[in-house]
């Protein structure tokens, strides 16, 4: 019995300042943005900074981005399998220790294969804090990952996609629906779309789709969702989610899904009316059924009194 | 007699002083200020973290039982690159193994995280309360690392609108303890990403 109990032991513990280490790419540009023939290579270097006054040891490594089910990107893990700009990807170094207040140049290089297909693929180079091996604890660990964007020069497939809307909960006064934004083509997008509500024939009302302009790869899907806030109690109303995707390049496509009609009808209000009713006819049917009765009684009591004619 | 409610109080002193957080910074040890540190990356352009160390407590959970909503603190991510590109904060997790090793393991897919809808200055968007994927493959149950889940994303390109510190509070994690889990202290790894 004792067996099947458990305690979880988690301590806690003063928390850090601030950051403590961050990362930067070796020239002054934001990212690395890379355009390599299929067959060629290119080398960088990303910079890893200590501000604090213990050395600090990271894992450095590439891998690939991927999109996330919620929104947004994220690298692999480094023991995952990379399939393209995490593979392609060689580091100088891979354990790292920053002195105390003192940066280390991390050199990499990025070798597309031959026969490499054109578009876009992402990858990042991480640097990831070793973790401790303390006893009982929720041990917390940090990577920070700056993205390699690597484009390989040739045909650019700009395309993506709207499943047909779904409708989610709804509550009193709102209603949700989601969509999927598929990518289609060999370029990353942003997308930045919104629900159409039409009653009418008329847009009567508009609901962001959210993760908002949030970035999707090539062959990626991405769940967006929004919520129509003052929905009619009773009525109908056609919707349509709608949009703009938008290229590294500045292309844009406009992309929209199917409408779907969306009815709402308060059955809770007819079956309390229903109910109302049906008591209401209850109550003047009993009473019309009592009222011959009634009537007659009070003829008895207007009428002559018992043997008041025989004492006359 | 049924096992569901039961609790076992562990004492905590019994595990000594953790350091949470990473190995490399000691306890107490002086990480400078975050002011002076933002003015420092501010001026070259950096991707940086902090997460603060704050763990739940959950000494008293038995077997069939979940500790829901329990505090992790805040997370500060700092982007001064200078691009309009978006960032991301993900999290993974691992599974929750007994130390010593040999115990019945919690599964990763036993944890959900809730992130925090605070943020200051606001701009970046929360994500959705997600329970973990178990890893995959598992290899070595307690190190490897589930696929992320977004903590937070800051779209707004325009202008480069999501450079600056960004300060996310309220993220939550709940833990649900299997009926088979065995007494004992358990340890699990949330790995934050920042991506950007």
């Amino acid at each position: 019995m004792r067996a099947a109990l458990t305690a979880l032991v988690l301590l806690a513990a003063p928390a850090p300042a601030g950051p403590h280490y961050a990362v930067r790419p070796a020239e002054q540009a934001a990212h690395f943005n890379f355009g390599i023939g299929a067959g060629s290579s290119v080398s960088d270097a990303m910079i890893i900074d200590n501000v604090s006054d213990a050395p600090l040891r990271v894992h450095v490594y590439g891998a690939d981005l991927v999109n996330l089910a919620g929104g947004g990107v994220a690298p692999r893990q480094p023991t995952d399998r990379q399939e393209n700009v995490g593979a392609w990807m060689t580091v100088g170094r891979s354990d790292v220790v920053v002195a105390p207040h003192g940066e280390e140049t991390v050199p990499f290089s990025v070798a597309v294969p031959a026969k490499t297909a054109p578009g876009d693929y992402a990858g990042a180079v991480v640097a990831a804090e070793e973790v401790g091996t303390a006893a009982g604890a929720v041990q917390l660990q940090t990577r920070l990952a700056l993205q390699v964007q690597v484009r390989v020069p040739g045909v650019v497939h700009f395309a993506g996609r709207l499943s047909p809307l779904h409708v989610d909960k709804k509550t009193a006064h709102t209603q949700r629906f989601h969509v999927t934004l598929t990518n289609d083509g060999n370029v990353s997008m942003r997308f930045d779309g919104r629900l159409d509500i039409r009653r009418g024939g008329k847009v009567v009302a508009h609901a962001v789709l959210r993760p908002n302009n949030g970035p999707l790869l090539p062959g990626g899907t991405l769940r967006l969702t929004g919520t129509w806030v003052g929905r009619p109690i009773w009525g109908s109303a056609k919707v349509q989610a709608a949009g703009v995707a938008v290229a590294p390049d500045g292309a844009q496509l406009t992309l929209t899904s199917s409408s779907r009609r969306v009815s709402y009808v308060p059955w809770w209000l007819i079956l309390l009316a229903v109910l109302a009713l049906a008591m209401a006819i209850t109550i003047v049917w009993r009473r019309l059924r009592m009222a011959p009765e009634d009537a007659s009684h009070e003829l008895g009591i207007v009428g002559e009194e018992p043997g008041s004619r025989k004492a006359a | 007699m049924k096992l569901r409610g039961r609790r076992l109080l562990v004492p905590l002193a019994a595990f000594g002083t953790l350091v949470l957080g990473s190995s490399a910074v000691p306890a107490g040890a002086t990480t400078g200020t975050g002011s002076t540190q933002t003015v420092a990356f501010t001026s070259i352009g950096v991707l940086s973290v902090s997460v603060a160390n704050v763990s739940p407590n959950l000494s008293n959970l038995g077997a069939g039982l979940t500790a829901a909503s329990q505090a992790l603190g805040t997370m500060t991510v700092l982007d001064t690159l200078a691009s309009g590109s978006p960032w991301t904060a993900s999290v993974a997790a691992t599974d929750c193994v007994t130390v010593p090793a040999g115990g019945v393991t919690i599964p990763a897919s036993n944890l959900t995280f809730n992130p925090g809808s605070t943020f200051l200055p606001t701009g970046p968007s929360a994500g959705s309360v997600a329970t973990f994927a178990n890893p995959s493959p598992d290899t070595t149950p307690g190190t490897s690392l589930s696929a992320a889940v977004p903590v937070a994303t800051d779209n707004q390109t325009a202008g480069n609108a999501n450079n600056g510190t960004f300060v996310q509070s309220g993220n939550t994690l709940s833990i649900n303890v299997p009926q088979n889990a065995t007494l004992g202290a358990y340890t699990c790894t949330l790995q934050y990403t920042i991506t950007g």
